[in-house]
């Protein structure tokens, strides 16, 4: 603010101004308010429509070379769990609160369309976690109805994946799918929580039940509310068993292998939900009380801590009860659950 | 003679050994924790589920703990139940589909308006998912007053204010042995090592844990269930002497926190002495009848039979010549027009009422 920008008629020298000292403070602060106003704005567009193309993304100085970075983020979901690409780069996102759709958005992050289990309402499903088939069909958990619903990639609703193994599970009660993931062959992976029979069952693309592995308790291979999973180039299958706070690897037979065990120290899990694995042999995992996103090194036959993705936080590149995660193209996709958005993050 | 087995058809047969081949192949051990969870007492020397809630060095909320308790919970006990069967959030039991005791967070399944009068007076329960619920016991993290909190006084005093409501404060995350994980005094109200002040319900030997546990409800009015809230005769919180607690002591509980609404048999025509609480509804008159037209009814369980922990669907009316919804807190806020609050009530307007009186 310059002082010549008001009218100055004559007045004693050295004065620039004749205004007296109160209306210059009021004259300040009505800038200031106004200057807040459109900070205010600004970041109330950054929070809605700003696509991810558009932002470059909070670069953390002197890492750059050194992993993933975060990139920017899609706003718009409500408390958002489950995250996977299409095969067009599309991404799709389940909300559990809200309106609690399945939400699609543009590769650049703009949103496309929604859609939702068929016959429904808002507090009557809850998406959970989301895979797409390489025939790119969409498949949903559904919690409030124990289903698993496909959808076409535009989100027209198909049919209920219920072949005849799993009609006859769902009539002795032992049907309640929770994470969802195919192998490049198209194998669908399906961990279920039904009482007392937590397990990861495999079915091949024709929908026949081909292998079940895994009962409800503590010990190794055993599973307690396990969420997210993920297969890796050598077939071996990742399960974030939630509750016993570990991730735990299986051959493609079922048999256990390794786990990632939950504790105190660097790269040890709290409350692992969320699985994905990219091209190079690296395990993403949402650790959802910790709030951070663990990466390994999973090359070999143990599994290797490389680094914590974010921090606790509402900022850029920090987390909130993280929950989902997918990789594509390239990009990390990180549901940041109570922050009510989905991050990118990439080399 | 002819073999009859052909006449039942084969697919028939097939199905039948594919159902028990089924259910041989899905029955499972139950888990050694299938009763409370990672909430079990007396972790041992070799505890690792303490990292699921809590960071040794990170720590983002007090008692280092994961940022907000309730989202803590939650992503084990929210719609998604990620890591429990027990919805609080839509008030459902995701193993089974039946309905939750303490109601719902978002949403609950209360039926509200259901018409049986005495002698059955059942409130029964709402097919999933249930109804928004419009008031409830809330959990957001914002600092809150505990109405009726204190001891009984002449001066208005709505009760404690700036208390900070939170799963934990009622519930002990790590197991306590106790019904529902309920602690016995709520976290946070006094200072660590403090006595107990002499307005405050004893809790020392009531509740106790229940076994099997059993969730889902089928009739709301009834919260006669087992033992949990125990039987026990205890020096009364407030100054009235009172011989009568022989009931279930839910209303001893609630008191805890709500002091000055515990309120013995005819305090609904004896002032209290308080300048807000002065004439109370009973809420502890073991075997006493509606004075006339019911015939006895108990009011065990006192508190929960006309309210829900958590949260609940009923609704309040407000507007013109309505009045449900129009009554004002303790403090004298949600005048006029009415908030339409439903002060976790278990029927709509003042339903519950006719629950036992039937006027
Ligand atoms: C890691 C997942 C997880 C978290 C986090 C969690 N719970 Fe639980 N909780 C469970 C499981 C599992 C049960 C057992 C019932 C079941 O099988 O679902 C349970 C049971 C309970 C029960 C019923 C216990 C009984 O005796 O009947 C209460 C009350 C409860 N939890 C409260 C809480 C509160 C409050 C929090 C937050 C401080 C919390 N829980 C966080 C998994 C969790
Ligand atoms: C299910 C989540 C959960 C688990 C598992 C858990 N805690 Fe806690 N803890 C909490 C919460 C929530 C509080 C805060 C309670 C409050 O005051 O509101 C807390 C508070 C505490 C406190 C502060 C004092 C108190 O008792 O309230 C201590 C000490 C503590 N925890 C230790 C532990 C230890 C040791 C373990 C493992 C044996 C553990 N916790 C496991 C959720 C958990
Ligand atoms: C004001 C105290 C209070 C608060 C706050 C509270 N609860 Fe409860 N909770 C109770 C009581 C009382 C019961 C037993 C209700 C009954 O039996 O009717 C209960 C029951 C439960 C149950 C068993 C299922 C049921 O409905 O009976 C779970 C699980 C639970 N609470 C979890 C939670 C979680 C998670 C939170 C926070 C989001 C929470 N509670 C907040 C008092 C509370
Ligand atoms: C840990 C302390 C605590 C305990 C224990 C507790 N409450 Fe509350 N209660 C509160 C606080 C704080 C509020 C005000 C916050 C609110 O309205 O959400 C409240 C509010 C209420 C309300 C008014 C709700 C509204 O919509 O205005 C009712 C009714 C109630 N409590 C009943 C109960 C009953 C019944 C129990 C026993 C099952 C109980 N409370 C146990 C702390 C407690
Ligand atoms: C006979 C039914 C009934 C019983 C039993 C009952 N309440 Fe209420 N409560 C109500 C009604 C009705 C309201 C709405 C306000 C009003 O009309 O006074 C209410 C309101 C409240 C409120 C909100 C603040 C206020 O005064 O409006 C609290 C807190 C509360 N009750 C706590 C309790 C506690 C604690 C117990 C057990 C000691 C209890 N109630 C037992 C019917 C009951
Ligand atoms: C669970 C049953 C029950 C419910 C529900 C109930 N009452 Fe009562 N009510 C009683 C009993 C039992 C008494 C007698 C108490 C006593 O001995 O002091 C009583 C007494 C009364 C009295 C005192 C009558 C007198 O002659 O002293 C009034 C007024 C009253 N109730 C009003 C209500 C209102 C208003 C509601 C709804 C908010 C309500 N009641 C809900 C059981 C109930």
């Amino acid at each position: 603010m310059t002082a010549t920008a008001w009218p100055q008629p004559e007045g004693p020298p050295g004065r620039t101004s004749r205004m007296p000292g109160w209306a210059k403070l009021v004259v300040v602060l009505i800038v200031l308010a106004a200057l807040g106003w459109v900070v205010l704005l600004g970041t109330q567009y950054l929070k809605t429509g700003k696509p991810i193309s558009e932002l470059p993304g909070a670069q953390i100085p002197g890492l750059a070379g050194q992993g993933e970075q975060y990139r920017s983020s899609v706003f718009g979901v409500a408390q958002p769990l489950g995250v996977a690409v299409g095969r067009d780069g599309r991404m799709y996102v389940t909300e559990s609160a809200g309106q609690r759709m399945v939400r699609i958005f543009d590769p650049q992050g703009h949103p496309l369309s929604s859609f939702a289990p068929p016959n429904t309402t808002a507090n009557g499903r809850v998406p959970v976690y989301i895979a797409v088939s390489p025939q790119g069909d969409v498949y949903v958990t559904d919690r409030a109805n124990d289903a698993l619903d496909v959808f076409s990639a535009d989100g027209a609703f198909l049919r209920a994946f219920d072949p005849a193994e799993v009609r006859l599970l769902r009539l002795v009660g032992a049907w309640h799918p929770m994470g969802v993931a195919f192998d490049k062959d198209g194998n669908l992976y399906v961990t279920d929580v039904s009482a007392d029979k937590h397990r990861v069952l495999v079915f091949d693309p024709s929908g026949t039940l081909k292998l079940t592995f895994g009962s409800q308790g503590t010990d190794e291979g055993k599973f307690w509310y396990p969420n997210g999973l993920a297969v890796d180039d050598r077939g071996r299958i990742w399960v974030a068993d939630g509750n016993n706070g570990r991730v735990q690897a299986f051959d493609a037979h079922g048999k256990f292998l390794t786990a990632i065990a939950r504790g105190f120290a660097k790269g040890d899990l709290a409350m692992p939900r969320g699985v994905a694995i990219d091209g190079n042999n690296h395990l993403f995992v949402a650790d959802t009380s910790a709030h951070t996103v663990k990466v390994y090194d999973i090359s070999g036959d143990r599994p290797e801590f490389l680094r914590d993705l974010g921090e606790a936080g509402t900022g850029d590149g920090q987390f909130r009860f993280p929950n989902g995660v997918a990789f594509s193209g390239g990009r990390l996709y990180v549901t940041d659950r109570e922050n009510g958005r989905v991050q990118t993050w990439s080399d | 003679m002819r073999i009859l087995w052909p006449a039942v058809p084969v697919w028939l047969v097939a199905v039948a050994l594919a159902v028990m081949a089924f259910v041989v192949m899905s029955s499972g051990a139950p888990s050694a924790q299938a009763d409370n969870g990672p909430h079990i007492k007396g972790w041992g020397a070799t505890a690792d589920g303490c990292a699921a809630c809590h960071r040794a060095h990170r720590g983002q909320a007090e008692p280092n703990l994961v940022q907000d308790q309730a989202s803590l919970c939650a992503s084990c006990h929210g719609p998604a139940a990620a890591g429990s069967s027990l919805d609080v959030i839509d008030g459902t039991n995701k193993s089974d589909g039946g309905a939750l005791r303490g109601g719902g967070f978002t949403n609950a399944r209360i039926n509200t308006a259901d018409p049986s009068l005495p002698p059955s007076s059942a409130i029964g329960v709402l097919a999933a998912p249930g109804l928004p619920a419009g008031s409830t016991h809330s959990v957001s993290g914002t600092p809150q007053t505990i109405w009726g909190y204190g001891a009984i006084n002449a001066v208005a005093d709505p009760g404690k204010s700036s208390f900070n409501l939170a799963c934990g404060k009622c519930h002990d995350p790590h197991g306590d042995g106790n019904y529902r994980v309920l602690r016995k005094v709520p976290a946070g109200l006094l200072s660590y090592g403090a006595p107990l002040p002499a307005f405050m319900p004893d809790m020392t030997g009531l509740l106790t844990d229940e076994s099997p546990k059993v969730y889902s409800t089928t009739n709301y009015w009834d919260v006669s269930y087992t033992d949990q809230w125990q039987a026990a005769i205890q020096s009364p919180p407030g100054p009235v002497a009172d011989t009568e607690i022989t009931g279930r002591q839910v209303g001893k509980w609630c008191t805890t926190c709500h002091t000055r609404y515990w309120a013995s048999t005819g305090s609904a025509d004896a002032s209290s002495g308080d300048a807000i609480f002065k004439f109370r509804h009973t809420t502890n008159p073991a075997g006493r009848d509606t004075h006339g037209r019911a015939g006895p009814v108990t009011l065990s369980g006192s508190c929960l039979k006309c309210h829900a922990a958590h949260g609940s669907n009923a609704t309040a009316a407000t507007g013109v010549g309505m009045y449900s919804g129009s009554v004002e807190q303790p403090d004298g806020s949600h005048t006029g027009n009415g908030s339409g609050d439903s002060r976790l009530l278990r029927m709509d307007n003042r339903g519950i009422c006719q629950k036992c009186h039937n006027k």
